[in-house]
């Protein structure tokens, strides 16, 4: 599903020169939910950005579902953000001028889909976040975890290959946080959804499949773990 | 995908109020001024009154003339012996008039005292300017040669003399000569500084005294059917001074400085007020058009301003757009749109003041006589500013915004 290989990533700045990522391999399956764990400043974010193609590694290669990113070319990376990723930010990053509704429609108004159809892409999306009856507010009149909610509809009303989080309970209070790791749960589960998350959180970290571990740049452990809800599956 | 970026556009200028209010006010403001000021001008350049033909003549009000030994300068408008010895000898305009400023006379009628302008003029006057007569004529080559007691008055002298009644054939008394009205026409804007007037008389009804000096109060129009003629008259006008010039005392006034002035040199002459006729008349006139355009840019750069902090404003918003698969040509497009959008709202808001302003003051008669009209030229500078204003204000923004790197856009622009 996902790959990558030697991947480094260095910052130039002024005269210091960063090593933020140090020849990373990794290799995430389909289906599989993964988490990242680490230090502050370790690379975490440096990693799910150049896995989201929203930055580019210095070297190293990256494929997604089979397919290798040889172009960094805004045409191509677009495209393939568009169909194939779905991203969840800490801090949502919701547009505050439009409804709840067109923030969930944002991503399929880059693809060639009638208005009609958005409309209910979108409102399937909200549903299964259990938004359905807030689809016209704006973002600040909801609570921080209803607008992440906002965020995962948005995140996956394209139906996504693989959804990246970055720490997207980091915001939250453990109630609101919990709610949040049910619906990801629910959506590795019951849609199958290939799904990298960033915590600080081990608890949040033990519900998922594997724990990859960074420390200053470089991967140093990956944790298999069985899956907690295998026995229900 | 355009309407899309349409109905997006208005979702977020409908959503930002206070942001839309602003730009609105400022783009509909300085068009309105803008409008407002270009109309005015170019009601000035180019009148629709009497003055209508102002492509075709150049009019000449003034002169400096230096002593033999240098040591005396005079100025002032033009005296009869002057144009009669000079002007009179050009030979590219196709036509001459020789006319007098307007000049303060008390009337009498039936006992009451009324005060009013008057103009002498010959009858080629009313050949170069076109008055529109309300009724009666203006006077004939023959009446003019034969120094006939007529009179031309203005529309708002008719009614104050006469009150509803015709003028026509009717008697004035001004100066202790009686005249008869022969025509009436419609008032005169009074920008139209050389038809503006409230009565026109023949200058040959009076004795021949003021033919003899060199200064005076009187003023030459030249004209040519041709347009292209301008320069050459100017030109010609320039160098009989210079090579030819007849004085009444060649050692009191030895050389003559003077110029034949389209509108828009006697505009720029009076703004950079150049008595002396020294200045290049297109070097004036380029300094006026440098302004005119600093004055237009300001406005813009200042658009650019707004628009750039509130793009970055909306980094958060081109980090996520990009995340979500925008490509930075979507994004250029989405956002010149919004503000494409904002500039016609503005541009319709400001043409709406300007037309309401330009109509009061037509209607208040703030300018007498004052008949404005949006000449296609006046419209074509307000939708080639409104373009200019919309492109400039929000493709290099939109471009800046563009290029910002998706990751650091999610953490802020910086
Ligand atoms: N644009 C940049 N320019 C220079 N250095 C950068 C830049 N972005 C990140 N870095 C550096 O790269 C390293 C990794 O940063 P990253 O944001 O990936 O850390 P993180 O693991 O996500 O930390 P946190 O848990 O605090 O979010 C840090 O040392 C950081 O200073
Ligand atoms: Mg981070």
């Amino acid at each position: 599903m996902l790959k990558l290989k030697n991947i480094n990533k260095t910052y130039q700045t002024d005269k210091i020169e960063t090593i933020a990522l140090n020849d990373i391999n990794l290799t995430v399956n389909k289906g599989e939910f993964i988490s990242i764990m680490g230090p502050s400043g370790c690379g975490k974010s440096t990693l799910l950005n150049i896995i989201g193609l929203l930055d580019k590694p210095s070297s190293g290669e990256i494929s997604i579902s089979d397919q290798q990113i040889t172009s960094y070319q805004d045409k191509v990376v677009a495209s393939l953000r568009n169909k194939k990723i779905g991203f969840i930010f800490q801090s949502f990053h919701l547009i505050n001028d439009l409804r709840v509704i067109d923030n969930v429609e944002l991503p399929l108004l880059y693809r060639d889909i009638s208005a009609k159809e958005r409309r209910s892409l979108a409102l399937a999306a909200l549903e299964r976040v259990g938004l359905s009856a807030r689809t016209t507010h704006f973002p600040s009149q909801l609570s921080g975890g209803q607008q992440q909610r906002v965020a995962i509809a948005r995140a996956i009303v394209g139906k996504p290959a693989l959804l990246l989080a970055d720490e997207p309970t980091g915001n939250l209070d453990s109630h609101m946080g919990n709610e949040i790791m049910k619906i990801l749960e629910s959506l590795h589960q019951d849609d199958g959804t290939t799904i990298v998350m960033v915590t600080h959180d081990e608890e949040e970290a033990k519900r998922t499949q594997r724990i990859v571990r960074v420390y200053d740049g470089q991967l140093v452990a990956a944790t298999e773990q069985p899956l907690h809800l295998d026995a229900t599956a | 995908m355009y309407r899309n970026y349409l109905i997006m556009a208005c979702k977020v200028l409908l959503r930002r109020k206070m942001f839309t209010f602003i730009s609105l006010f400022g783009i509909s403001l300085t068009l309105a001024v803008l409008l407002i000021a270009s109309t005015l001008f170019d009601n000035y350049i180019y009148p629709n009154g009497p003055e209508k033909r102002s492509a075709n003549f150049v009019n000449i009000d003034g002169v400096v003339l230096h002593s033999k030994n240098r040591n005396s300068v005079q100025n002032g408008d033009l005296g009869f012996h002057f144009i009669a010895n000079n002007v009179a000898r050009l030979k590219v305009p196709e036509i001459m008039s020789w006319y007098t400023n307007k000049r303060d006379v008390a009337s009498f009628i039936n006992g009451s005292r009324l005060q009013n302008s008057m103009r002498r003029t010959d009858e080629k006057y009313w050949q170069i300017l076109d008055f529109e007569f309300v009724s009666g004529r203006h006077y004939t080559a023959q009446e003019f040669a034969s120094g006939a007691k007529v009179m031309v008055i203005n529309h708002s002298t008719e009614r104050e003399f006469f009150d509803e009644q015709s003028a026509i054939g009717k008697k004035i008394t001004v100066s202790n000569q009686t005249f008869q009205v022969i025509g009436v026409v419609k008032d005169v804007y009074e920008l139209e500084h050389y038809a503006h007037s409230d009565m026109w008389v023949p200058y040959t009804f009076a004795n021949t005294s003021y033919q003899q000096h060199i200064l005076g109060d009187w003023s030459a129009l030249l004209y040519h059917s041709n347009a292209a003629m301008i320069p050459m008259m100017q030109q010609e006008y320039l160098q009989l001074l210079a090579n030819d010039f007849i004085s009444v005392d060649p050692i009191r006034f030895a050389t003559a400085y003077s110029a034949a002035d389209t509108k828009f040199t006697a505009f720029s002459r009076q703004l950079n007020s150049d008595d002396d006729y020294q200045t290049n008349s297109t070097a004036i006139a380029s300094i006026l058009i440098l302004l005119a355009v600093a004055f237009m840019v300001l406005p813009s750069i200042n658009l650019i301003n707004i628009n750039v902090s509130r793009i970055m404003e909306r980094s958060s918003e081109i980090g996520v757009r990009k995340a979500f698969g925008a490509t930075s040509r979507q994004l250029v497009i989405q956002f010149v749109i919004e503000n494409i959008l904002l500039t016609a709202i503005g541009a319709v808001i400001g043409l709406v003041i300007s037309t309401l302003v330009l109509w009061q003051l037509e209607v208040s008669q703030a300018i007498p006589g004052a008949d404005f009209q949006y000449t296609w030229h006046t419209l074509f500078y307000g939708i080639t500013l409104i373009f200019f204003f919309g492109l400039l204000s929000g493709v290099f923004p939109a471009y800046k915004m563009s290029k910002l790197h998706p990751v650091a856009a999610l953490k802020g622009g910086a």
